[in-house]
């Protein structure tokens, strides 16, 4: 019998304690710094030039191959980048592109709402997705203290060590 | 254009077609004298989590005969793997038990890095596991808020998601999703482990026990719960066995399988944990099976983060052609920016070989069988998902039960159809 009661003494105590739901759209919740939102395009914090080389491993490691890239010749003669597309309709936001962009020249960025009204809109071009990742950091750097940088940094960095010697081809 | 005559009719008789596999015909006589009916539960019923049709043959409401119908969440995941190299592969895991992303992910890590032969740091193994059985929790809790919500107890999953809501903050925090989390990586992690994430997990440890209490009380005893599952859809230990069930339905009937004690993976092998089991089989004694797994669970995070806290050894496996490069190195040295460049545009080369590797997912074991031929994208890939052989008992226990009983038997498998479909 007095297990029985149990229940209801859980379902009393719950009535008085504080809510935990928020009413979405009033409310908002703080996303967390490394949340992955819509891919975007980081600037340089000084100059405000975007970071891409243009060396397109970004499209190349992309599983669903969403993003396009156009390279165009530069005046110094060196290649730059034309027009940068994200389909992100198609989109996991996984996350690879910009884990391996070799100068973060990509993010995950905080945005997360993305309903539009036709597929049009699920395009981002290159000036877009510079408007949503300009200031931002690098996800996987959000959040990390200087001393967790060092210690426990993307497997540590070693100079001295011997890298092409376990290379297989 | 106008369609002609035999188009249509062709189009008819593929609609009408409920035949499935099932034997008992519908003019078949009963004892009772009345005709069987033909009822389809589902595709899209509340109770079938995710999209699956069963057909019922009823005598009254006596089910004679069941079939799952499955498939209508299939999306070629292996077929996909073919033509994507290893380390693309793992964004595509984490849309198979989509309640368990984490554990998908370290499922297909763990076979690859069996066939590469790659040793993963200290470190980053017990972060695995602490990350695995945070995601077993999460599944857990799916699971006993949706069951218990298909048999009538509608408040239960507003208290499992509320514990499940702090997992999924643990995820965010660490790799940036709450649910498709792409979160391990071939060879261990690569990004640095966020400031507040231990104390997250440490908030998580302390509140739960007394969270699991309250699930307990709002259930063991209840006298509705009790007359709903106890005795229901009983699968003998001879049945489990026969059906190759694994997981908590496996171990609900009894018998002592854990492919965590069995053939222990990561580091499990050091931790001090038990294995909990039933003792009829029945959908009563699983319930039991899993509570006492969130606890076990929780006493592993608690082992392993108490071990592992104060750690700051590197995560990632490296001087090895297998994984990425430090970043550093990429941005700062030509030797590593040059490998980086082959790692992500040609991928890695695979010995040739075969690997087959199994996990004890939240819902039974979990596997992946890999062909490489020597080339950078798995030659043939299969993924061996617990819930869809363990779905294959469902006509089984359903012979004989009460068609409101239905509900309970599905939810007693634990199924995910995206997992069931692949
Ligand atoms: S997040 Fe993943 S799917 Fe989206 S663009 Fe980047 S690599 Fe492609
Ligand atoms: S990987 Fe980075 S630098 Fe290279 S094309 Fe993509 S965004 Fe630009």
């Amino acid at each position: 019998m007095l297990d029985e009661v149990k229940g209801f003494q859980v379902t009393l105590k719950r009535l008085f304690a504080p809510k935990l739901t928020q009413e979405y759209p009033e409310e908002r919740r703080a996303m967390m710094s490394r949340f992955r939102g819509l891919p975007a395009l980081r600037a340089d914090p000084e100059t405000g030039e975007a970071l891409c080389v243009a060396c397109g491993l970004c499209a190349r490691i992309c599983p669903t191959s969403c993003l396009e890239m156009h390279v165009v010749p530069s005046e110094e003669g060196d290649r730059e980048l034309g027009e940068f597309i994200l389909k992100s309709g198609r989109c996991l936001f996984c996350g690879l592109c910009s884990q391996v962009c070799p100068v973060d020249a990509i993010t995950m960025s905080q945005e997360y709402e993305l309903a539009v009204f036709d597929r049009e809109g699920l395009v981002y071009t290159k000036t877009e997705l510079a408007a949503f990742g300009a200031q931002g950091e690098t996800w996987w750097e959000a959040g990390v203290g200087a001393d967790h940088q060092q210690t426990n940094a993307r497997n540590r960095f070693d100079p001295n060590r011997h890298v092409m010697e376990n290379l297989r081809d | 254009m106008e369609p002609t005559k035999t188009e249509f009719n062709v189009m008819e008789s593929t609609q009408t077609d409920y035949s499935g596999t099932l034997m008992v015909e519908d003019e078949h006589e009963l004892a009772s004298g009345e005709r069987v009916m033909t009822l389809n539960m589902g595709p899209q019923h509340p109770s079938t989590h995710g999209v699956m049709r069963v057909l019922l043959k009823l005598d009254g409401e006596t089910v004679i005969e069941c079939d799952p119908m499955i498939g209508y969440l299939h999306r070629g995941t292996e077929k996909l793997s073919e033509t994507k190299r290893y380390a693309q592969i793992v964004p595509w895991t984490d849309r198979l038990d989509y309640t368990a992303a984490p554990q998908n992910n370290l499922g297909y890590v763990l076979a690859v890095e069996k066939l590469l032969g790659l040793n993963v740091p200290e470190r980053a193994q017990y972060w695995r596991v602490i990350m695995v059985e945070l995601s077993r929790l999460a599944s857990h809790l799916v699971w006993l808020g949706t069951h218990a919500l298909d048999i009538g107890a509608l408040s239960m999953s507003l208290y499992t998601f509320r514990e499940r809501e702090m997992i999924m903050d643990i995820f965010e925090t660490f790799c940036g999703a709450r649910l498709t989390t792409n979160m391990m990586e071939i060879g261990g992690f690569s990004r640095p482990l966020p400031d507040t994430l231990i104390e997250q997990i440490r908030n998580f440890l302390r509140v739960f026990p007394n969270r699991i209490t309250e699930y307990t009380d709002l259930l063991t005893a209840n006298p509705i719960w009790l007359a709903r599952t106890k005795g229901v859809g009983v699968i003998t230990p001879e049945a489990a066995t026969s059906y190759s069930l694994t997981g908590a339905c496996l171990r609900g009937s009894g018998i002592n399988y854990d492919i965590r004690k069995a053939d222990p993976y990561l580091v499990y092998d050091q931790l001090d944990f038990e294995v909990p089991l039933g003792q009829f089989g029945d959908v009563f004694d699983r319930y039991l099976v899993r509570v006492e797994e969130m606890r076990q669970a929780h006493k592993i995070i608690t082992q392993a983060l108490n071990y592992i806290e104060h750690d700051d050894r590197p995560m990632m496996a490296y001087e090895s052609a297998y994984v990425m490069p430090p970043h550093m190195g990429t941005m700062t040295t030509a030797e590593d920016m040059q490998r980086h460049f082959v790692w992500v545009i040609k991928g890695f080369s695979a010995p040739i070989g075969e690997v087959y590797h199994a996990i004890e997912h939240g819902k039974g074991e979990f596997g992946i069988h890999i062909v490489s031929d020597g080339g950078s994208m798995p030659y043939r890939m299969r993924i061996r998902t617990p819930d869809y052989v363990n779905l294959g008992v469902l006509p089984h226990m359903a012979q004989g039960a009460m068609l409101a009983d239905m509900v309970a038997l599905i939810g007693t498998i634990d199924i995910v159809l995206g997992s069931v479909d692949r």
